[in-house]
């Protein structure tokens, strides 16, 4: 089995098997464009935006799905309500973790370009957003409400406006 | 259950002595103030509202401005909330000021129209593309006005609007509102809408239950039309009553659908026909409509999609008889009450280019009539998609074919083992199997058989059991 490390932006080198590193786009077009050699065992690959603790995560979740089918890369029906309700059991109990790391993990699966990380972690995060009152999810989350009370009594009004009988 | 307990301290005991060896780096950690919701880039917030639904994205233009300017400036997430809905009890709320982009406006039961709201509509109208007007009522002007917001409509919906009191006669008859982009018109209950507008460049035109007087108005509206390619008149009695206005037409149609016409004016239907014969493909043609002009269709369509009532089909067998084989007709649904199912036979027969069958609301075609189904397959070599109402043990023996590859049936019923190899084997190119509801007899020995004896199997769904 081949491997591959990575260095988090705290200098901690994670070895791990080339195929979980490569269900990272960014790290595939880096060992492309860069003509990393696969074989050479001194290469190390930096990432400077993922520290050690979310890197250990990432590895772990890609472990698990190295060998899922690939999802079909075009955007399938962009209008149509996306689900949140297929979370598979594996990944909700992985995503059981503070918002801080859930938040550092859709981060660090941006940078790395991992689809199926970014997708389960968003939806997790819609649904914290599903069913709240617009209080309940500044509450949640931290959120600052920055309308004066008129603009946000002009949202409120047009917002009725949208809504079905 | 204690030695789970203590693998657990144990593990928690390293985890704390890994923390506190690397203790400067925990503790900058911990300083540094945890990563949030506000420090995620526009695009991911984007991604996680499009998990949202209608209701849920419209509470959340109301968290802050940064979510409601992505909100409501994206079109992603615009498109789920880009519609106005007005009804009378809105309008006590007073006139909306709108600030967003909106697509489309769903207006019931509004009789007033507001100057003031018109004002509203018309600052946002350029974007509106689709306009529903249901069970509103328009006084003189109110409607031309009402229309005039709209400079780029593209699809018009009206459903039983009154013309008020004052009925629309004399006025505005001779400047007629043009409606340059409109492409879609869908009018039911009164006309009348149709004497104020022009239409240049229609392609879409349903009328549907309209009353017999309005139908001067359909005459005239339809003679104007030119650019027409699919025209669906449905519930109309009486349908281009010669009193009315003498029909025209100079468009071409690719579609049409006669649906539910008890009483039309046949020479006048007929006039129709003749000149779209030679461009129509796609038929639906339903109760109420005579034979003989279904007799003029299949000799002188070139139709490739048909949908048709079996009240509508010829019965005669010398038509049959004498009716040149169309190989072009590939798909055809047939639904209705059967009183002889041989006729559909015959139909089918003369269309031996079928690939598509759907037989799905068909009633009265019995058990005891297994010679329709032991014939059907022989008289339909061609088809690799069909759907059934039922599937039964005396029917489901008598389907045989190498082609079908998609089945679709509503309801399982009464079947057993030895019918189900032998549906199997006598159709084993089977890749899609969707069932709506199946009796409860269909148990796990019935579904080790198809998984069996349907090696191509890619796709099958039951969808619900029932007693």
């Amino acid at each position: 089995m081949q491997t591959i490390k990575l260095q988090s932006s705290d200098n901690e080198i994670f070895e791990c098997d080339l195929a979980v590193a490569k269900c990272s786009a960014t790290i595939r077009t880096m060992l492309e464009d860069l003509g990393i050699d696969e074989n050479s065992e001194d290469e190390v690959v930096p990432l400077p935006n993922v520290n050690s603790a979310i890197l250990r995560k990432v590895i772990q979740f890609c472990t698990y799905h190295k060998d899922d089918p690939v999802p079909s890369s075009t955007d399938d029906d962009e209008n149509k309500e996306k689900r949140t309700d297929d979370i598979t059991s594996w990944d909700a109990d992985f995503l059981k973790v503070d918002q801080g790391t859930l938040f550092e993990l859709i981060l660090a699966a941006n940078y790395l370009d991992i689809r199926s990380l970014l997708d389960v972690t968003c939806k997790t995060v819609a649904n914290m957003i599903k069913g709240k009152t617009p209080d309940e999810i500044r509450k949640t989350f931290n959120i600052k409400n920055d309308f004066t009370p008129a603009e946000e009594e002009q949202v409120r009004k047009e917002n009725t406006w949208c809504e079905e009988k | 259950m204690t030695r789970s307990n203590k693998r657990k301290l144990r593990f928690e005991t390293m985890g704390s002595n890994k923390r506190g060896r690397y203790s400067i780096f925990s503790n900058k950690r911990s300083r540094r103030p945890k990563t949030s919701i506000n420090d995620m880039p526009n695009e991911i917030l984007l991604n996680i509202f499009t998990y949202l639904g209608h209701k849920d994205t419209l509470k959340a233009t109301l968290v802050n401005k940064n979510w409601n300017d992505l909100i409501s400036n994206t079109k992603r997430t615009l498109e789920k909330v880009n519609r106005i809905y007005i009804n009378d009890q809105h309008m006590t709320n007073g006139i909306p000021n709108f600030t967003r982009k909106y697509e489309s406006i769903q207006i019931e039961d509004l009789t007033e129209w507001n100057p003031q709201l018109l004002k509203s509509l018309k600052k946002i109208g350029t974007d509106i593309k689709l306009v529903i007007l249901d069970q509103c009522v328009f006084f003189d002007d109110d409607f031309k006005g009402f229309l005039e917001c709209f400079p780029n409509l593209q699809w018009l919906e009206i459903y039983d609007c009154h013309p008020g009191i004052s009925p629309l006669k004399n006025q505005l008859l001779e400047q007629k509102l043009r409606l340059n982009n409109l492409g879609s018109l869908i009018i039911r209950g009164y006309s009348w809408p149709l004497r104020l507008i022009e239409t240049p460049n229609l392609e879409h035109f349903e009328a549907n239950s309209l009353t017999l007087y309005d139908q001067e108005w359909l005459i005239n509206f339809l003679n104007q039309q030119r650019s027409l390619q699919s025209l669906h008149l449905v519930s109309i009695f009486s349908l281009f009553d010669s009193r009315f206005g003498f029909l025209q037409p100079k468009f071409q149609l690719d579609e049409l659908a006669l649906y539910d016409l008890p009483d039309v004016n046949k020479n006048q239907l007929m006039r129709l026909l003749v000149q779209v014969k030679s461009t129509v493909r796609t038929l639906d043609i339903g109760f109420d409509i005579r034979r003989d002009i279904t007799e003029y269709i299949l000799k002188n369509f070139h139709l490739t999609c048909m949908s048709i009532d079996y009240s509508c089909l010829p019965t005669s067998m010398r038509f049959y008889d004498d009716l040149s084989p169309n190989e072009s007709l590939t798909k055809v649904s047939i639904y209705g009450c059967v009183k002889k199912s041989h006729i559909i036979l015959h139909f089918l027969k003369k269309h031996p280019g079928i690939k598509f069958l759907k037989l799905k609301a068909l009633s009265n075609i019995q058990p005891i009539r297994f010679t329709f189904w032991s014939e059907l397959s022989k008289v339909t070599p061609n088809v690799c998609c069909l759907k059934l109402g039922n599937l039964e043990t005396y029917n489901m023996v008598y389907i045989k074919s190498q082609k079908l590859v998609h089945l679709d049936v509503d309801f399982i019923g009464h079947t057993n083992a030895a019918a189900w190899i032998q549906f199997c084997d006598n159709n084993p190119n089977i890749e899609n199997f969707h069932v709506f509801k199946k009796h409860k007899s269909i148990n796990s020995d019935i579904e080790a058989i198809i998984f069996k004896h349907w090696p191509k199997l890619k796709d099958i769904y039951f969808v619900q059991d029932s007693k």
